[in-house]
């Protein structure tokens, strides 16, 4: 399980990393894996506001169907649309090409909320 | 999870790092790696089962041939010996019991292969209907089961057995030696694909399966999971039972007039004849969606105007279809709801998404004869 070292992350194993106000957000390597193949990512809008452990999308993997649940909460201001046009990008790059979101933070103290790449390794230790 | 039953080949897929998930009551590999790549594999090279957990009645005795037969949609005297027939066994109401194989060893001696999930039922039921003088004996204990499918599958076994399985005809069956291993080989499966399907004793499994692995090795064969399993006989529109067939469905409901042999007598074929007759009321449809959501079972099936659509029937099965690249449904409809080249509504989470019916199947199985019409 490969876990990026300057992102922060949920405990339903989403993954953000902020940079002057706003988090791009994505699914950890651990989810991913959990979801097998993906083939759908479902609409995320741009100019949504998301509010942290709210859906902000699904995905579909061909064992089954998941949400995806926002890690922050504020204003989606871009989207992934290589990602949604190509899913298997998240099982290849997950916290790279991956990306699903980028989200203005309207709560910038909730990212003290999630866990560190450590404490998610040890979250996540098999 | 209680009385939840293993394989013989269990420990293999631990050991090859599968994600194990609880099926028909066994825990089985869902997938190895990767369910697209698992696909991709069957598809251009070959991929192994363990289908292990299928189940099988023995019938043997005087009158199995014509026992077989009043159970059976298909009529086992047309049968050669060594001929695999696929029939289901009916519902007095027409409706399907199972989906099941007719192995035919000769008049006296058959093999019935039948769902997993079924297998208690199923014996019960052929026990239930008993007639005339012939031993029923559930002995799903005694065989294990792999397949082995896709194009180089006939190249990995011709290498591991004396028996000449070139020459071997779809669904012809014999008796013969595998890595020294007494089995019995099927050219049949559930992919699609040309292939075998391999019976042996509990004991040789582990050897058979990983001589069949080194064996393929060269040929890029991978072990397949149950996921794998499904989207390759989805894209072929095969029928799952649970999902496709059910108590509730009748072969003449799910376009399988090519199981029914209609001059012989067997149960439930007085219900399909009066269902003939008053005009078959649903039809099994495929659907081509326009997006990559997928419509999973259950999910209803709707037409008419985008606006306000109706109803016409539900998703039996659904899947992304990795060879095709895209997501496609199969639904039973109303017999007269649409035809080809039309329009359906699937709410998938709710969302409304639009799909188009296309013909069964998605995509030729390019094994043996042709299974829809």
């Amino acid at each position: 399980m490969k876990i990026q070292e300057d992102a922060r992350y949920a405990k339903s194993d989403e993954w953000a990393r902020a940079e002057g106000g706003v988090a791009t957000v994505g699914v950890s390597d651990y989810a991913q894996q959990k979801l097998g193949d993906v083939v759908f990512v479902g609409e995320i809008s741009v100019g949504a506001t998301v509010k942290a452990g709210e859906i902000l999308t699904s995905v579909e993997s061909v064992k089954a169907a998941s949400d995806i649940y926002s890690p922050v909460s504020g204003k989606v201001v871009a989207v992934n649309h290589e990602v949604i046009a190509k899913p298997e990008l998240i099982n290849a790059d997950p916290y790279g090409a991956g990306w699903l979101a980028k989200i203005e933070l309207s709560a910038p103290e909730e990212l003290n909320t999630l866990m560190s790449a450590p404490d998610y390794a040890e979250y996540r230790k098999e | 999870m209680a009385n939840v039953l293993r394989t013989p080949l269990y420990d293999q897929h631990v050991k090859l790092g599968a994600t194990m998930v609880e099926f028909a009551g066994y825990e089985m590999p869902i997938q190895y790696t990767s369910i697209i790549e698992e696909h991709n594999a069957c598809r251009t090279a070959a991929g192994l089962f363990d289908v292990s957990h299928m189940g099988e009645i023995e019938v043997e005795g005087p009158d199995a041939e014509k026992f077989v037969s009043y159970i059976s949609t298909w009529d086992a005297s047309l049968l050669e010996p060594y001929e695999v027939k696929y029939a289901e066994f009916l519902y007095p109401e027409g409706t399907v019991v199972d989906d099941f194989f007719i192995y035919k060893y000769s008049s006296t001696k058959f093999l019935l292969v039948v769902n997993a999930a079924n297998y208690d039922k199923d014996l019960a039921w052929v026990a239930g209907h008993k007639l005339g003088d012939v031993t029923i004996t559930g002995a799903t204990a005694k065989y294990a089961e792999i397949a082995l499918q896709g194009p180089k599958a006939e190249d990995i076994l011709k290498g591991m057995t004396p028996a000449d399985v070139v020459e071997l005809g779809y669904f012809r069956f014999l008796e013969t030696t595998v890595g020294e291993r007494r089995c019995i080989v099927s050219r049949t499966g559930y992919t699609g694909e040309d292939g075998f399907e391999i019976y042996c004793r509990p004991e040789d499994a582990v050897f058979l399966w990983n001589a069949t692995l080194d064996a393929g090795k060269p040929y890029g064969l991978l072990p397949n999971g149950l996921g794998a399993r499904d989207t390759l006989r989805f894209e072929v529109c095969y029928w799952l039972y649970g999902h496709d067939l059910d108590n509730t469905i009748t072969p003449l409901e799910s376009g399988q007039n090519f199981l029914i042999s209609w001059d012989h007598d067997f149960v439930g074929k007085s219900a399909l004849l009066a269902m003939k007759e008053r005009g078959v009321p649903r039809k099994w449809i495929g659907v081509k969606m326009n997006s990559r959501a997928i419509p999973r079972n259950g999910f209803d099936c709707l037409a008419g105007s985008p606006e306000a659509p109706v109803k016409i029937g539900y998703v039996t099965s659904g899947n992304y279809c990795p060879t095709l690249g895209g997501s496609y449904a199969l639904c039973m409809v109303e017999k007269d709801a649409v035809k080809a080249g039309d329009t359906v509504f699937i709410p998938i989470r709710g969302k409304i998404e639009a799909g188009i019916v296309v013909k069964r199947p998605f995509m030729q199985p390019k094994a043996g004869h042709k299974h829809d019409r």
